[in-house]
């Protein structure tokens, strides 16, 4: 790990319809592709781990709404990657499970 | 050694090295990489990888485009998993560590996720695996496509190996590169068989799953005798196969030495007509070499199956053929039919037709005659074109899959209108071409003596009669085994159909692979059969069987045959009466060993 190496966790609620559906879960992918961090995606139910960068992990987790999830970032950017991350979770989400059609 | 058992359905045998061709959308046999070629393994796989990745992003935007984005991000997501480190990570490490083909890798890690997506108590996760699935396909026809390029590029003699090959890749086949096939799938009487009889290629189909079990470069004996195909022969056995090749050549030319020039005979001097069945134009000319009487059965599908997505067949082409082929057979009858287009032979659907309109049972769905009478435009094409090559020889049509009287009349209505138009353009054609129609389906053969005033002749076809009187798909494993020429059933509808006829005095021939199959010729001159019309490979065997027998002892076996209950017991008695008069034309001839151990094969 690089030397100003930052861990950073957090934990949220999955609060969509469908879980961690396919459209979320690119979203996800993309996000955590644009930092150089290492961000992990626990599941608690079931204590299975994803890689944030891999969309087939994520999709593999089977996380369902109410599932509680905690994040893991490691890396120089951290932060940013959590920030991006959480935003995702509390505000995109939902504006995309508004729009859905199934 | 190792040795599998399928279909025999075009005879010969091919002695060469194996070609490996798997297909989209089934399961990809395990085969191994050798080490140097790693890299160049793993390099065919990303290249894959970056050409789907390009596809997935055009279908993202025009569907963007069209319907909004909502549906577009579904090709968003299939780009993020093609994108996906751990997946392409995994792909690469299955070839470099277990030294799996780029095909086999991507199905297996692709399999396994669907696997975990089914696996959880999820309906929307589970239909996720579709998704997987799809891209599973796009990135091994891109892999495979590759490889059926290769196919194309070969100049080794091979023994193709395949999971299926449909009619077009058939007729498209280099018979200087490929020795002979086998497939997984696929059963007799398809036209893949069909077309691999008329290229002279020996094939062996229904094989079921043996692909896994030989690997490219192994030395393949494809047996279109005894549907048998070996992989690593032991020396014994190879030599006995050398031997069979080189017995059956020196039959061949022998053959068609001695009877060549004869008319086709009973040994009672009655005159049996041998017509050929050609699939392509190039056939007719061997036909004559080998004493055919004329064509007939002329198929014209191959016409189709040339038709590309940039390729339009026009009227010219068509006419261009038909006269060839009038020419080529030298004032001897051609009966031309038109197109008997099956769902095993559409692949590139032309826009008049939409495959999505067929329903699960497509023998009884829009096809034969019924898909020309729905694309008038396509058909009026083909029978212009028949008509005006009809003045540069004796050229009859004929309707494939007449069922009702009314078809037959909307058939020849039509022909009459083309006629008019010809007329009136002033286009030389021959006014009174005979038309005839095919009697393959029960319920025009039960209403024969209706159709016998409306027709100049006809033709019966087994393999379809026999599909439909005993309701058995002959490409189904499970049931294939009711698929029986000999089954009573079908010789009952055989028989009325020719006493009808010959009662009407309209002529009648016999086109299906019963007429090629010597075991059946004294039978069928026994229920009165006087045109065959044969495989081109089978014409100096069937005029050598009617050589040697005698009308009234052919009628007492067709008596006795129609008193049988079953398949099995017509085609045990059917063999001891062959091996009967081969075995007494032996005594009186000069001792033929070579021709007799020929007929044992079967």
């Amino acid at each position: 790990m690089p030397k100003t190496a930052l861990k950073r966790v957090e934990e949220v609620v999955v609060n969509n319809k469908s879980g961690l559906h396919a459209r979320i879960s690119t979203m996800l992918a993309k996000t955590a592709m644009a930092f150089s961090s290492q961000i992990l995606v626990h599941k608690q139910r079931d204590r299975k781990t994803a890689d944030a960068r891999s969309v087939l992990e994520l999709l593999s987790l089977g996380a369902a709404k109410e599932d509680r999830i905690r994040i893991e970032a490691a890396g120089e950017d951290a932060d940013q990657a959590m920030d991006a991350i959480l935003e995702l979770f509390t505000v995109r989400f939902k504006e995309l499970d508004d729009e859905e059609l199934d | 050694m190792k040795s599998f058992q399928g279909i025999a359905v075009s005879p010969g045998i091919a002695i060469s090295q194996a070609f490996v061709l798997a297909a989209e959308g089934v399961r990809i046999p395990l085969q191994y990489v050798q080490g140097n070629a790693l890299d160049a393994e793993v390099a065919r796989f990303k290249k894959a990888v970056a050409e789907a990745q390009e596809e997935v992003i055009a279908s993202r935007d025009s569907i963007t485009d069209a319907i909004g984005r909502k549906y577009g991000d579904i090709f968003e997501a299939h780009f993020q998993i093609l994108n996906d480190p751990k997946l392409i990570l995994e792909i690469e490490s299955l070839i470099r560590e277990f030294r799996h083909t780029a095909e086999y890798a991507v199905s297996e890690t692709m399999h396994k996720y669907v696997a975990i997506f089914r696996g959880h108590d999820n309906s929307y996760l589970a239909a996720r695996g579709n998704d997987i699935l799809d891209i599973e396909k796009r990135l091994l026809q891109l892999l495979l496509g590759v490889r059926r390029e290769r196919l194309r590029k070969l100049d080794n003699p091979i023994a193709l190996l395949a999971s299926d090959l449909t009619p077009s890749e058939t007729a498209n086949l280099d018979v200087d590169i490929v020795k002979g096939f086998a497939t997984e799938q696929g059963g007799p009487g398809g036209h893949t068989a069909i077309i691999a009889a008329a290229l002279g290629l020996p094939a062996v189909v229904g094989v079921g799953p043996f692909l896994n079990e030989v690997v490219d470069g192994d030395m393949i004996i494809i047996d279109g005798e005894n549907g048998e195909v070996i992989a690593q022969p032991d020396e014994e056995t190879l030599n006995r196969y050398r031997r069979k090749i080189e017995a059956a050549q020196s039959l061949a030319i022998r053959l068609s030495d001695s009877l060549a020039d004869q008319e086709a005979r009973t040994h009672d001097r009655i005159r049996v007509q041998l017509l050929a069945n050609i699939e392509f134009p190039f056939e007719a000319p061997q036909c004559f070499q080998r004493g055919a009487d004329g064509i007939g059965l002329f198929r014209t599908e191959f016409l189709y199956l040339l038709q590309g997505r940039d390729r339009y067949v026009s009227e010219e082409d068509h006419f261009h053929v038909y006269k060839t082929v009038a020419e080529a057979v030298q004032g001897r009858p051609i009966t031309i039919r038109t197109y008997d287009l099956g769902a095993d032979k559409v692949l590139d659907s032309p826009t008049s037709f939409d495959p999505s309109s067929e329903g699960k049972n497509p023998a009884l769905g829009l096809r034969s005659i019924r898909l020309s009478l729905r694309n008038v435009d396509m058909f009026r094409l083909q029978l212009r074109a028949i008509l005006r090559a009809s003045v540069y020889g004796k050229i009859r049509i004929m309707f494939p899959l007449i069922a009702t009287i009314l078809e037959l009349r909307q058939a020849k209505m039509i022909l009459a209108d083309v006629k008019d138009e010809l007329l009136e353009e002033g286009i030389p054609f021959h006014h009174a071409i005979h038309v005839g129609m095919m009697l393959e389906v029960p319920a025009a053969i039960l209403m024969i003596e209706r159709f016998v005033k409306e027709v100049d002749f006809f033709s019966i076809g087994t393999n379809d009669l026999i599909q439909y009187t005993l309701a058995v798909d002959r490409s189904n494993r499970d049931v294939n085994h009711l698929f029986n020429s000999e089954d009573p059933a079908v010789l009952y509808l055989v028989k009325y159909a020719i006493s009808v006829a010959n009662n009407n005095g309209v002529p009648i021939s016999l086109c299906g692979q019963m007429s090629s199959n010597p075991l059946y010729t004294m039978l069928l001159l026994g229920l009165g059969l006087r045109q065959f019309s044969c495989a081109p490979a089978s014409l100096t065997e069937i005029k050598r069987i009617c050589g040697l027998v005698e009308i009234p002892e052919c009628e007492r076996i067709a008596d006795a045959v129609m008193e049988m209950e079953s398949a099995r017991d017509i085609r045990s008695f059917l063999r001891e009466k062959f091996r009967e008069v081969l075995s007494a034309a032996r005594k009186a001839e000069s001792p033929d060993s070579a021709f007799d151990s020929e007929y044992e094969m079967r």
